[in-house]
């Protein structure tokens, strides 16, 4: 290789390097600016972390319905307890145990009923209206599941640590987060509390005593 | 009877558990066999003509012993019809039952989906009324201890709806409420047994066509006042035409617990004899409590206060009219594949006629301990031991001491179908 031949790969080296600074400079801010993520924990009075807590932020655009996902039937119980959805979202209803469900609800949100005979049959019910839906099955009294539809695209539900990542946020801007727990206090079973996207928020929230039952069936149990 | 059941044991052995896509009516079958190894008290047991409080006692000799029992073996077919109506037949084999098969349960269900915060439910056949909150597991077993409480043993020897019972319940924001009535025929001799035999705890429940023996106790015997009642018992004859009936309210509170109270009255003709069974006119309140307490210890607590009565004499009254009363407290833990238990009964029953060669007054407690292992799916062991003092006058009657200290251990084994 000649030396000008170097001079020349080591000119446009040094070229690319520039370009590739200043793109960084003009454009990372940018990304940033919108694609900020937010992690709520959700903690009970006492600071321990509360699973199973919808969190959800108003403000975003316009909702769209997510992907269809699925409420599990399995040994005797929904799974997963709580599942979050955005309007217009429709859930599948597989039944994985080896007997039949009969899962209803009459909450004002969504009636419906299903007769679940297990297999390979897919069911699948749009949710097309905010709100807290309760579901029951009629075979098992025991069973207990909840989904929450939300009329927006900026939610999560907490995890075993009582955190949510909510990504898609406006960088440094506020927003009203939401938390729904089946068993928090008071008639809508919601808390507020402002925060801001690329900060981490913990939020407190008080909740009744859990009297389920632990989840799956027992050989024993004798409630036919 | 025996033919029928055998068929309905042949469909259920043929069938299995209901498959995916099955069209309806399908019939699923559970069940469980209990192999038990007991060491008894020398005193000699009810069930073997004694005025023993417990299952299994003495030999004839008055020594104790070691027994090795097939103590239980039931199939239950759980017929649905469709998805409102379903059924339950619980059919079972034990060591010492009248019958060599009888049935313990056979009702029809009908449950529809609830369109509101009002559910209902209706059941029409032979059923134990709403009582016990020890006996939740299948074939009416308990999952703390073998031996039920003294309610609970006397309710799964003598009483059982004939009959139909309607619930509704209605879901509130906090707690849960629901009111159930029920109206039946039969079980007019519920009874005989809290006034000649007294309280006792056993585990073994009474099938439809059981006769329970009585102990030679003098007014029962040749020459007696009542002597021309039967040596035993058959709790769900009909000898009177009239109708009980009960009704009962129960309240769930998400954190003070559930409790229900309950009343009920067999309504008999306390004068009716069909040849060798009277009818008793017995009533109760039944009260229980059950709330998980700190540290995940469950508490169960039972009471029941009632009356009974048979027969008439001039001026004095009833021939036999005894109060009886009882309570008792369960407390239990579970940790993962074990559960520990502990529970003390008190009963009574307090006599209030003047017939001279009956005497049924009675008082006694009772201690159970109870550890369970589950040490593999579907298949249980438990370790119990059950103390019981009581004090009963009439045993010196048949040359036994009035009071009685019984103790027995019992492992049993259980495998589920």
């Amino acid at each position: 290789m000649s030396r000008q031949a170097e001079n020349l790969r080591a000119e446009q080296g040094c070229v690319r390097a520039i370009v590739g600074v200043l793109a960084f400079a003009l454009f990372l801010p940018l990304s940033l600016a919108t694609a900020a993520d937010l992690t709520v924990t959700v903690t009970d009075k006492d600071g321990k972390p509360v699973p199973d807590s919808v969190v959800f932020l108003m403000g975003g655009p316009p909702t769209e319905p997510g992907p269809t996902v699925k409420m599990v039937q399995r040994d005797q119980s929904f799974n997963p307890d709580v599942l979050a959805i955005s309007v217009g979202t429709k859930i599948e209803f597989p039944n994985e145990d080896p007997f039949r469900h009969h899962v209803y609800s009459f909450s004002p949100a969504k009636r419906f009923e299903l007769k679940l005979y297990g297999g390979d049959e897919v069911q699948e019910v749009t949710f097309d209206q905010a709100g807290e839906i309760a579901m029951g099955c009629n075979i098992h009294d025991d069973m207990l599941g909840y989904i929450y539809v939300v009329d927006t695209n900026l939610l999560g539900t907490t995890n075993e640590n009582g955190a949510a990542t909510i990504s898609g946020l406006e960088d440094g801007s506020s927003y009203e987060a939401q938390v729904w727990h089946p068993r928090l206090r008071g008639p809508t079973r919601r808390t507020a509390q402002t925060v801001t996207a690329t900060q981490s928020a913990t939020i407190e929230i008080g909740l009744k005593r859990d009297r389920r039952k632990q989840s799956g069936s027992d050989f024993e149990e004798g409630a036919y | 009877m025996r033919p029928t059941l055998s068929a309905v044991l042949l469909v259920g052995a043929l069938s299995s558990p209901v498959l995916a896509q099955d069209s309806m009516p399908t019939i699923d079958v559970r069940g469980l066999v209990d192999a038990r190894l007991i060491l008894t008290d020398n005193t000699v047991s009810w069930e073997d003509g004694g005025l023993g409080k417990t299952r299994w006692g003495g030999d004839a000799s008055g020594d104790n012993r070691v027994v090795g029992r097939i103590a239980e073996a039931s199939l239950i077919f759980l017929p649905k019809f469709s998805w409102d109506w379903s059924g339950v037949i619980h059919v079972k084999v034990d060591s010492q039952q009248h019958q060599p098969v009888d049935v313990v349960e056979a009702f029809l269900r009908y449950k529809p989906v609830p369109k509101s915060d009002f559910r209902y439910e209706a059941r029409i056949g032979a059923f134990f009324p709403p009582i016990s909150l020890e006996n939740t597991g299948i074939a009416w077993t308990s999952p703390y201890t073998i031996t039920s409480s003294a309610i609970n043993s006397w309710v799964g020897e003598e009483l059982k709806t004939l009959g139909a019972e309607f619930t509704v319940s209605r879901e509130f924001e906090d707690f849960d409420l629901s009111v159930t009535g029920s109206a039946f025929m039969a079980n007019d001799p519920a009874g005989t047994l809290l006034a000649w035999r007294g309280w006792a705890l056993h585990d073994r429940e009474s099938g439809l066509f059981e006769q329970l023996p009585l102990a030679p106790i003098r007014t029962i015997e040749s020459g007696g006042e009542i002597d021309r009642q039967a040596p035993w018992v058959e709790p769900f004859h009909q000898i009177d035409t009239r109708i009980g009936g009960y009704a009962g309210i129960t309240l769930d509170h998400y954190a003070l617990g559930q409790l229900s109270v309950l009343y009920y009255d067999n309504q008999s003709f306390d004068r009716a004899f069909d040849g060798f069974q009277y009818a008793w006119d017995t009533y109760f309140v039944s009260a229980g409590y059950k709330n998980e307490l700190p540290g995940g210890v469950e508490l169960i607590s039972q009471m029941m206060i009632g009356n009974t009565s048979m027969g008439t004499r001039p001026i004095i009254g009833s021939k036999v009219n005894n109060d009886y009363w009882s309570v008792f407290t369960l407390l239990s833990k579970r940790f993962g594949d074990h559960r520990v238990s502990f529970r003390y009964d008190h009963f009574e029953v307090v006599d209030n006629d003047f017939t001279d060669d009956d005497l049924n007054q009675e008082t006694g407690n009772a201690w159970t301990a109870a550890y369970v292992l589950k040490p593999f799916r579907k298949q249980r062991l438990t370790l119990e031991i059950l103390h019981v003092d009581s004090k009963r006058p009439e045993r010196e009657f048949l040359n036994l001491p009035v009071r009685a200290k019984e103790t027995t251990i019992q492992a049993s084994y259980r495998f589920f179908l």
